[in-house]
């Protein structure tokens, strides 16, 4: 009798997106087992997970990545992988492999003091500026930073009311967008979707209220991509983009890309093409 | 099938795939609710997590 394949979908809380994989993945037949890694027991000595491949779909990227890390060890596929969530998970290093590959993306650098902070604003074409968390998302603790005095000001609240995380000043030059920006949704190494996010403020995430229309994929839009994907590897991937006047711009690449509603605007079964990507990665 | 929200206490109507874990909005209060348990029909929510630090893609 041939043995069903067993995928295990990884979660910390079930939305819409995990949702819409969980029916893609009955259509096909598969053993599903959803797991939600709050009650998890993560020791590789006494485990009994005896999944094909794993979907990590935490919300919390701290446990998903510890997820990743226990499954990788004990020598399960993951979707992502390690070494691409590793990269994705921290906007300094992402920056670094895009900048190293070549890939257009914002000017930037990282600084651990207000002093040497002032001193390479330059670096960025001056003010105004843009300070990030390494890690983070839905354009939280995101901010604008017009002057010195506005520099100075949050430098001081990250150094006193953050972590050690936020003591690293990550810092970007403030590029202006035609009131939107886009978000490409990429399974393995293939672009299967893309939407504006349209905005009146500087900050376009939906979290943040930015509203998705279906977006074309032209030909510098898969290129950027795909050379975004040469540098940091394949993998179910959420890519920020930016068009300006002098060409597109890779912003971020998210790798527990949220799609529903990219799936709602585009009509692209994403929930289908994770799943099919998930069980190639399965080792015979 | 119907669940009681925790917060204001309206009966919701969800769907019979629900999972366990899953979000979902009370249609009353708004309010975001985990559902915590599910035995037969019997559909027990509880408030979800709040957003934390770590949270998104």
């Amino acid at each position: 009798m041939t043995k069903k394949i067993k995928l295990g979908l990884l979660h910390t809380m079930i939305r819409g997106d995990e949702k819409l994989l969980i029916d893609a993945a009955k259509k096909t037949g598969i053993v599903l087992e959803i797991v939600d890694i709050r009650e998890a027991v993560f020791n590789p000595l006494h485990h009994s997970y005896s999944f094909d491949v794993v979907l990590q779909r935490c919300v919390s990227t701290v446990k998903g990545m510890h997820a990743l890390e226990f499954f990788e060890s004990v020598g399960i596929p993951t979707v992502n992988s390690l070494s691409i969530a590793r990269i994705c998970e921290n906007k300094f290093v992402t920056s670094l492999m895009l900048a190293k590959y070549k890939v257009p993306t914002p000017k930037f650098f990282l600084v651990f003091s207000e002093s040497k902070a002032k001193e390479a604003i330059e670096q960025l074409g001056g003010f105004p500026i843009v300070i990030k968390p390494l890690s983070g998302s839905w354009g939280r603790l995101v901010s604008k930073i017009n002057d010195m005095d506005c520099l100075e000001s949050i430098l001081e609240q990250k150094m006193v009311l953050g972590g050690p995380q936020h003591h690293a000043f990550y810092l970007q030059e403030f590029i202006e967008k035609p009131g939107r920006d886009i978000r490409v949704n990429v399974v393995g190494t293939k672009v299967v979707a893309a939407i504006y996010r349209e905005s009146n403020h500087w900050i376009t995430n939906t979290a943040r209220g930015a509203l998705p229309q279906s977006c074309e994929i032209t030909s510098q839009l898969k290129d950027i991509t795909e050379k975004t994907v040469a540098a940091l590897g394949e993998g179910v991937l959420g890519i920020d983009v930016f068009e300006t006047k002098k060409g597109l711009l890779v912003n971020e690449v998210n790798h527990t890309m949220e799609f529903k509603n990219v799936q709602r605007v585009t009509g692209v079964d994403i929930a289908g093409e994770i799943i099919e990507y998930c069980l190639s990665k399965i080792r015979l | 099938m119907t669940a009681i929200c925790p917060i204001c206490e309206a009966t919701i109507e969800v769907t019979d795939s629900i999972e366990m874990s899953e979000i979902i909005t009370c249609s009353d209060c708004q309010n975001k609710l985990e559902v915590k348990n599910i035995q037969e029909k019997n559909i027990t929510l509880v408030e979800a997590p709040k957003v934390e630090e770590d949270w998104g893609e």
